[in-house]
């Protein structure tokens, strides 16, 4: 039986180049893998300590070998690179050993990315989290509704960028809410390949 | 005493429409699903028939303060306590389903 042709969610979408520098940036950036870190009962600060992340609420840990955005106590998404292929969860189950388990959702999650000053304005259109830098740092992680899709929403630089991570099934939907709340602005709309 | 009357001052701290989860911190209440009153124990396995009855479907409609769950759906999707006013919608406290939370005096 042949195999099936790996397909993105946003396959049916158009990506444009503005005219003019372009206000805002938005990304669907491919190539990434993501799993599920839950510890097992009572291990949650022997899992953290082992893979090297912190179990601060809504403040990431960024290392060379994956990002960890913590969801609630003792569970972090983890992101790395290489696709779907599944070996980066495979990895992070071998260092979580018997304090952890990762469940692998590369074929599942969708991350976008939203870069530009006016990223505040055009996240405020829909987030309910006040993400003024004034009370919101780089590293900033929240899982919250926006155009009524759940997302796992990170703050990564100061530029800024925030990367928005949904469900497989909802990335077009929600890209196109996304580029609508964009679209008063000049905004590039582009793809990552990180494969 | 009128409802009026017993209504407190407005404070944008302490109306209902956002709830302060202990792991999120403070969030709209849309991000939150109602899950019932906390305060229901479930009674000894040996209880009779009218002990579950009243366990499963028999519930107080207080007019004031209420301890209750609201499940954290589109966050963390914990179960956060919740000390709310059924009549001005005041939050008063809000925990883990493991702490004990005051209930002021009405
Ligand atoms: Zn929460």
């Amino acid at each position: 039986m042949a195999n099936t042709p790996i397909r993105n969610p946003l396959d049916a979408v158009t990506f444009t180049t503005a005219e003019y520098q372009p206000d805002i940036v938005l990304s669907d950036v491919r190539g990434k893998s993501f799993c599920q870190l839950m510890a097992r009962r009572g291990k949650a600060d022997e899992l953290a300590q082992r893979m090297g992340i912190s179990t601060a609420p809504g403040q990431s840990t960024v290392t060379e070998a994956y990002t960890a955005l913590p969801l609630s106590p003792g569970q972090w998404l983890m992101i790395g690179d290489g696709g779907r292929d599944g070996e980066f969860t495979q990895t992070i189950t071998g260092q979580a050993g018997d304090a952890g388990y990762a469940s692998e959702q590369s074929h599942a999650r969708t991350l976008l990315r939203i870069q530009g000053l006016l990223a505040y304005d055009v996240l405020a259109k829909g987030v309910r989290l006040d993400l003024d830098p004034l009370h919101v740092p780089v590293g900033f992680v929240a899982q919250t509704v926006a155009a009524q899709v759940g997302l796992t929403l990170h703050k990564v630089d100061d530029q800024p960028t925030f990367d928005l991570i949904v469900y497989a099934g909802f990335a077009e939907s929600f890209w196109h809410w996304l580029v609508d709340a964009s679209e008063e602005y000049t905004v590039d709309t582009t793809v990552i390949d990180q494969g | 005493m009128n409802a009026c009357a017993m209504r407190p001052a407005f404070n944008r701290d302490k109306i209902m429409h956002q709830i302060q989860c202990p792991w999120c911190g403070v969030r709209d209440e849309a991000e939150f699903q109602y899950k019932g009153d906390a305060t229901v124990v479930r009674p000894a396995d040996d209880a009779d028939e009218a002990g579950f009855f009243r366990y499963v479907y028999l519930r107080d409609n207080p007019k004031g303060w209420h301890t209750e769950w609201w499940h954290h759906v589109a966050g963390c999707r914990q179960f956060v306590k919740v000390v709310r006013n059924t009549l001005t919608h005041e939050v008063a406290a809000t925990g883990t389903p493991a702490d004990t939370l005051q209930v002021p005096e009405s």
